[in-house]
């Protein structure tokens, strides 16, 4: 249904119409109008002839400058070789870094998944065995009573062995003993040790498992009694 | 407006220099056209200059979201507005404004209907009068394929602001053209 004749739609309007800017409707609708409004047409048909006039302009071939038209290209063509050069550097040097970054990764995680093993098999392929002889309860006349860890060292290693660390556990729970700063046992060399721990004044050897573990500079070792 | 085809734009993206000249050959004539209108003659060089070293530079980051012809008309643009910014800087005189007045209506009697070179002529004299925004949304509509949405986005401002302007740009030069 169009519009009446007495009711001329908004120039604006007829402005976006001749760009094809207004919903199908609107303009079908506005189309319809014009038939009959004479005053809506004239509105449009200005705004035509200037678009086309401006249309026309635009179409003015532009002087040229072919010398700078070859330098422009030119200068623009080295630059971007220049920028797609940096680029695959780039890439490549974020590739080797990557490789790098995920092999190193790889190894770590292996490593640390197979080393403790890997020591321990080393540890006891060097001859080198820590044996817990016996636990017991000790009770001294001035100090509290102790467990204690009778051990026996052996090194049959021809390298020294740093002991770093020890730890003993028992059905009473676990405990690391503190250790002589220099803890050293000599190739060929067997050392005894005790090792304790304070317990109460009433405390009894549990039956249960007793262990010791020993951190050397070469990785663990480890032994343990079953008390019945 | 012709486009490039995908193969040369490609190998502009590789900086093949025949290809660039491809491209500049074909983008010069609007890029020039608006730069003249917007900066006037003596600076349209400049302006174009620079726009295609942004075009080379940055036609590798080129998505296809829009037509080429509209991308590069839109780095035109932010040249031209650079330009006149710099321009606002250095001279103090008044650039006519794009305040929202009521223009009245003013339609062309049918003699002047005819494109002939004298309507053109005072054409383009009314169409360097115009302020600046409406200058620039008059040039780049020249372009027939740039739409209000494209012309929004080259100029960074609303579509809304697009009809508006453009209208009173109509208006306005209509005015000129009938007062002349």
């Amino acid at each position: 249904m169009s519009t009446p004749a007495s009711q001329h739609y908004a120039p604006l309007e007829w402005s976006a119409y001749l760009d094809g800017e207004l919903p199908a409707a609107r303009r079908n609708a506005m189309r319809e109008h014009l038939r009959e409004c004479p005053s809506c047409a004239a509105i449009l048909r200005s705004f035509e002839a200037v678009q086309r006039g401006a249309e026309q302009l635009a179409q003015e071939p532009a002087p040229t400058q072919p010398q700078l038209r070859t330098r422009l290209i030119a200068v623009s063509a080295a630059i971007i070789a220049r920028s797609r050069s940096r680029q695959r550097w780039l890439l490549w040097l974020g590739l080797i870094v990557s490789v790098v970054i995920i092999t190193g990764l790889t190894a770590a995680l292996w490593h640390g998944m197979t080393q403790p093993r890997a020591t321990t098999a080393a540890v006891a392929a060097s001859k080198v065995r820590v044996t817990l002889d016996r636990v017991l309860i000790t009770r001294y006349f001035v100090e509290p009573p102790s467990l204690e860890y009778d051990v026996t060292i052996h090194n049959g290693d021809a390298r020294p062995l740093e002991i770093i660390r020890v730890i003993v556990s028992d059905p009473l729970g676990e405990k690391e003993r503190p250790v002589a700063s220099a803890l050293r046992v000599e190739p060929g060399q067997t050392l005894q040790r005790v090792f304790s721990r304070p317990v109460g004044e009433n405390a009894q050897l549990r039956p249960g498992r007793y262990r010791i573990l020993l951190e050397t500079s070469d990785g663990r070792l480890v032994d343990e009694k079953v008390v019945p | 407006m012709t486009e490039l085809d995908v193969e040369t734009l490609r190998r502009c993206r590789r900086g093949n220099p025949a290809a660039l000249g491809m491209l500049y050959d074909c983008y010069r004539r609007p890029v020039y056209y608006l730069a003249r209108r917007m900066v006037g003659e003596m600076e349209a060089e400049d302006v174009c200059q620079e726009t295609f070293i942004a075009v080379f530079r940055s036609v590798a980051k080129f998505e296809g979201k829009s037509k080429l012809s509209t991308w590069v008309l839109a780095i035109a643009t932010r040249v031209c507005l650079m330009h006149l910014r710099k321009r606002r800087r250095l001279n103090t005189a008044a650039e006519p404004t794009d305040a929202a007045e009521a223009e009245p209506m003013t339609l062309l009697s049918p003699s002047h209907e005819l494109l002939n070179k004298e309507f053109l002529k005072r054409l383009a004299d009314a169409m360097d009068r115009l302020p600046e925004n409406q200058r620039m949304v008059v040039s780049l509509r020249s372009f027939e394929e740039m739409s209000y949405e494209e012309i929004a986005r080259a100029m960074n401002c609303r579509l809304e602001q697009v009809r508006a302007t453009l209208f009173r740009a109509r208006c306005r030069l209509l005015k000129f053209l009938e007062g002349h």
